[in-house]
Order: C-alpha cells, then structure tokens, then sequence
C-alpha cells in the first residue's frame, strides 16, 4: 500500500482530531491551559508530519500479500466473533473453536487441532479460574447443566 | 542509611520464599518469552498485567516478576538466535551473526555457555550499576520542576523516534498516535469528557493492558499466522555446554567492556538493547578482530552483544524508577503497571519506597544466578520449547491474551477493543512504523500535560517559563540534537555513498 494513502488517512485524521478538540471549551472555571490545548497541538504536529510521510519516497517493502490478508482477515474474524460469543458459548467452547479455527490456517489435522483445543481450553479454563481464582463465562448454553 | 545496609534489607526480603518463587517464575518465564520468535518481555509483562492485578499480587512482587521476565528474556533470546538463526527479540540479532555460523559449525554448546556466561556477568555488573547510580541521578532529579519534565518527557519521544532506525518521521508520528489515544477519557484539569463520544467505557480513557496486549501480541498473532509454515528442523543436540579456558580468556575483556557501554547505552532514553548490542558488537570486531573471523563464528562475536544486551535492561530501569520517564517499550510497560498501582516513579520513589527499590536490586542479582543455572545445565529442557509446533502455539498466545483481559475485566468492549488494537498494530509493523513511541506516549502523553499545566499555572499562563532555567535549556538542547541526528546520519551516508562512488 502507499504511504501516500497513510499520510492522507492521517491528515483527515488529525484534521477531525484538532477540530473535534476545538469544541472542548470549559463552562465556568477553567486551569491556564484548557482541555483542548494539549490535543490541539498534537493534531497540529501530525500534520506536517502526515505531509513529510506523502512526499517521502520510501515505500514501505513488505506490504501482505492478498493470501496473507485473507488468512489475518479470518483470524481477526475469527477473535471478534470470539468476544461476540464468549458469554454465550463459554470460554470451554469458544476457546476450542479458535484453535480449530487457527490450527486449520496452519493446515493441521482436524483431530489433531480438536485434540488440542480441547485441552489447551481445559488448562487455560484451569489456571485462570482454578488456579489464579479468576472469573471466565461457563456459557449461557451451559449454565443449567454445570 | 548506606548502600551495603539497604542492600543487606534488600537480600532479607528477596530471599523470602515469595518473592524467590516470584522472581524464578519471571526469569524463567522471561527465558521462555525471550525464546519464542516475536513473543518478547512486552507482550509477556504487557499479558500478565491484568492477572496480577486482578490477583492483588503485592507491587513488590509484582516488580520482581516484571524485572525477571525483562532481563530473562534477554538470556532466553539467545538459545532460539543461536540455534536457528531466528532472533527472539531485535536485541540478539548481533548474536546471531556468529552464534549461528558456531552452531552451524557444531559448536552450539560453546556459543550458548559463552552467551549465558557473558549475560550473567554483563546482568550483574549492570545491577551493580542500577545500584550505585540511581540513587545519586534520583537525588539530582529532585531540581526537576514541571517545565524540566515537560522537556524531558519531549526529548523521550525524539529520542525514541530519532533511534527507531531509518523511520524518524514514522516514529514521530508514532508517537503522535499514541498522544492521541492518550486524550481519549476524562481531562484531568477541567473535568471534559474527550473523545469518549457519548460511551462510558471510555470515561476512564483506553485501558493500557487492552492496548499494550492488542498492539503487540495479537499484531504478532496475526504476523506468525501470515507465515503459515511451522518451525524448521532445531537441532537439539547441543553437545557439552560449556567454555575452556581459552575461550573463556580471550572473551573476558569484550565481556567486561560490553557490560559498561551496554549499561551506559541502556540509560539513555530510547536506546536500549539493541543499539546496546550493535555497539558492543561494532567496538569488539574494531578492536580484537585482526584476522577477520567475526561473522564466521567467533565466540567473542557471541559475548560481546548478549553482555551488552543484559547490561543494557538494568540501565534502561534507572530513568523508570528515578525520572518516572521510561526509555524503552517494556519499561514503559512496566511504568504503566506501577501507576495503576499508584506508584508514582521518580525522584522520591527510592525515598518513599526504599524497601521496594533494594528488594527489586537484590532479587536482580539472585535472579541472574538463577538464569546462569537455568542456561547452563538446563538449556537442553529449553530447547524442547522451540518444538511446540506453531498451531498450537499462536492460538494459546492469542487466547491467553483473551482470557487474561477478559478474566481482568468481563467486558466484552475490552475484547473488541484489543482485536482493534491488534489490527492497527499488524498494519503498523507492515507500513514500518514503530510500536514502542505508540505505548511510551499513552504512558507518558497524560503525565506531559499534567507537567505542562502545572509549569503555566506556577507562572501564571506565562509560557516563557518552558525556557526560564539552565537545566530546560540544556533540555531543549538534547531535544534538538536528537531531532537532528537523523538529518546527520543521512548527511554523512550520503557523504559516504559521494566518496566510494569517486574511488
């Protein structure tokens, strides 16, 4: 990807910044510097720099081929339903599907990743809830059986 | 109360049986960490922080922990540089350009006992070091007024960026993004919500566990999960891990020399330890090498840079603990975890906690020990780790990570949040800006307003005071020259590239 369309994303970036920074004005009693000063002056630094970056000739080298996009866009996917699901599913049973879901972008057997998701969840479920005390969701599903 | 007393209170309460489990589970899990391609003391420390919240683990401990996991890492980088040429951290990459070529020759047992070796005593001389110096630059400190910091706290963020290799700009805007995200809750001064939009969650500003973990270790999930292969063959085999006489004498010296500018280098903000370990690496092949062997498996190739490394995290802590102003990555980690603590570093914290500080000196020196123990006859046991194939490895990283913040918080927005912060994070590393100014601003961007504010309230909203004494001059200076250093390097290659081009 090029740098430019960086440097153009962070100078709209800034620009909404400083002019959202802009309506901060304090009603009544206010310190010497205001609460929209400090952000000011970053969004108002960041654009010189945005404007360095867009006439830079360096490209960055290793931009992720469309696979490699492909296989991070389902991983993310794959985290992100993770968090829609825990409490629904459990931590048991959604901490199982991601590491089928991992194991099969890394092209491993499916009794292999099943085997391991299953007791990477177990232990994982142990340690925080076992042994540190901590709380992790059973799952709505389960909470009538456990 | 003198060196030697505070040292000695220091070992009794190191050496209860707590804190000596604490500070062998940091070192060992710090080797473990440091092993493992692209893992690294941030995402390690950066994981456990919310556990050892949620767990009221006592802040003493909890430092000695942090410490262990930090200087242990760089004894762990070493094994997988060495054995397979894959650093786990950019601070042993210097190792691995003879490490590698000894191991390739055989001699991985020599390369791994020199590397302990060099790392323990460049660890424990560094200690030594944190010891004597932090006490002094603390009671200097004290002149700090809130311009100084302000300009201090400025001339971190150049630093960092005008070090972070090629990218000063990259840098710079780095830091730029982290200041923003820094904005994000309620002003301190006025009592503004910024930035929040309207969502509760975001009163309190972005939780630095959730952005710590999100840019680093779910960027590098999704890294290692690019590269769909596993690990190539490790040869296990290590033979005797161990040094003769003659290797051992003809390193002594580069050891010791590399342990003082690594110490030196560490101090200075922004440098760390792999600058550390290119210098040390630079100096020795300048001063020993007279038949070329360097890049070709000599050993002191191999001691130099890991005494320089291990020396270099001892003196990155000074500006922590007595400025409250981090210079690396994982010091700002570990920066942030003690103000959620409320422990504020700096000038007075070796005052006020004075039995935290020694206690953290002493377990630093039983801890090297530990890992000279750990690295020598033990190094085979972690071997073993490089074989955990990477389908099982990424995912456990990534659901640590999950279970650790949601565990810590039962908020699903945390989760979503960190996915976020993972993206940004995967995209920063490919687009090759740094991560570290990211993490250094969202720690100390709150405390340079703060500074700011105070210095203009003392002078009445005069802002000449950011230039009124000697020592913000001085300041200002610093912050100059680091900002021009980029514009010199490039300078002097391009006289470089002038010259050969007319030979």
């Amino acid at each position: 990807m090029s740098e430019r369309i960086v440097a153009v994303f962070l100078l709209i970036l800034s620009a909404a910044f400083g002019i959202q920074a802009w309506t901060y004005v304090p009603e009544g009693f206010t310190d010497v510097l205001g609460a929209r000063a400090f952000p000011l002056t970053v969004a108002l630094c960041m654009v010189p720099l945005a404007a360095i970056l867009f006439f830079e000739k360096n490209a960055a080298k290793a931009w992720p081929s469309r696979q490699a996009w492909r296989v991070v866009f389902i991983a993310l996917a794959a985290l992100v339903v993770y968090g829609l699901v825990i409490n629904f599913l459990g931590f048991f049973v959604a901490t199982t599907g991601i590491f089928i879901v991992y194991g099969t972008l890394y092209r491993a057997r499916l009794w292999k990743t099943v085997l391991v998701g299953v007791l990477a969840s177990l232990t994982l479920y142990a340690l925080f809830v076992w042994v540190l005390d901590m709380y992790l969701p059973v799952g709505q599903l389960f909470e009538r059986i456990f | 109360m003198d060196v030697f007393q505070s040292l000695m209170q220091g070992f009794s309460a190191a050496l209860t049986p707590t804190n000596l489990l604490v500070a062998f589970v940091g070192v060992t899990a710090g080797t473990i960490i440091g092993m493992l391609p692209g893992i690294g003391p941030i995402n390690g420390i950066a994981i456990l922080i919310p556990i050892t919240f949620a767990l009221g683990i006592d802040p003493t401990a909890m430092l000695i922990l942090f410490a262990g996991i930090y200087y242990g890492s760089q004894y762990g980088n070493s094994i997988s540089t060495i054995l397979l040429n894959v650093p786990g951290t950019p601070s042993s990459v210097a190792t691995a350009l003879d490490g590698h070529p000894m191991a390739k020759a055989g001699r991985a047992g020599p390369a791994l006992a020199i590397s302990a070796i060099a790392s323990f005593v460049g660890g424990t001389l560094s200690v030594v070091g944190l010891m004597l110096l932090s006490p002094l630059l603390a009671t200097w400190a004290i002149r700090f007024g809130p311009a100084e910091y302000f300009v201090l706290i400025l001339f971190t963020f150049t630093m960092l960026s005008a070090l972070s290799g090629k990218q000063f700009v990259k840098g710079l805007i780095a830091t730029g993004i982290g200041l923003m995200l820094a904005c994000i809750g309620i002003d301190q001064g006025t009592g503004i919500p910024r930035y929040t939009f309207g969502h509760l969650a975001f009163y309190d500003g972005l939780d630095f566990a959730v952005v710590t973990i999100g840019l680093f270790a779910i960027s590098e999930v999704f890294l290692l999960i690019e590269q769909t292969q596993t690990v190539g063959e490790v040869n296990t085999k290590l033979g005797r891990v161990m040094v003769n006489l003659k290797e051992f004498t003809s390193c002594w010296w580069g050891i010791i020399r590399s342990a003082v500018s690594g110490f030196m280098i560490g101090v200075l903000p922004g440098a760390g330890a792999t600058i550390a370990s290119f210098i040390a690496y630079a100096t020795e092949q300048r001063l020993v090498d007279k038949h070329n062997t360097f890049g070709t498996g000599d050993i002191r190739g191999v001691a130099a840079p890991e005494s320089a490394n291990n020396a270099a995290v001892s003196g990155a802590l000074i500006p922590m603990l007595t400025l409250g102003v981090p210079g690396s990555g994982t010091t700002a980690v570990i920066l942030g975890a003690l103000l959620a603590l409320n422990l504020n570093p700096g000038p007075l914290f070796i005052q006020q906690h004075g039995d935290l500080f020694w206690t953290l000196v002493a377990s630093m020196y039983i801890g090297n020990v530990m890992l000279l123990i750990l690295n020598l006859p033990l190094v085979g046991l972690f071997v073993k780790v490089l074989l955990v194939p990477r389908y099982i490895l990424v995912p456990m990283v990534a659901m640590i990570s999950y279970g650790a913040i949601y565990a810590a918080s039962s908020s699903v927005t945390d989760l979503m949040l960190m996915s976020g912060f993972g993206l940004l994070g995967y995209m920063m590393r490919k687009l090759e800006f740094p991560l570290a100014p990211v993490i250094l601003a969202i720690v100390l961007g709150p405390m340079m307003e703060v500074s700011l504010r105070r210095a203009l309230s003392l002078s009445n909203g005069d802002w000449t005071v950011l230039f009124s004494s000697p020592l913000v001059m001085v300041l200002w200076g610093l912050v100059a020259l680091s900002a021009l250093f980029p514009f010199l390097r490039i300078l002097r290659r391009a006289r470089e590239i002038n010259d050969s081009e007319q030979h």
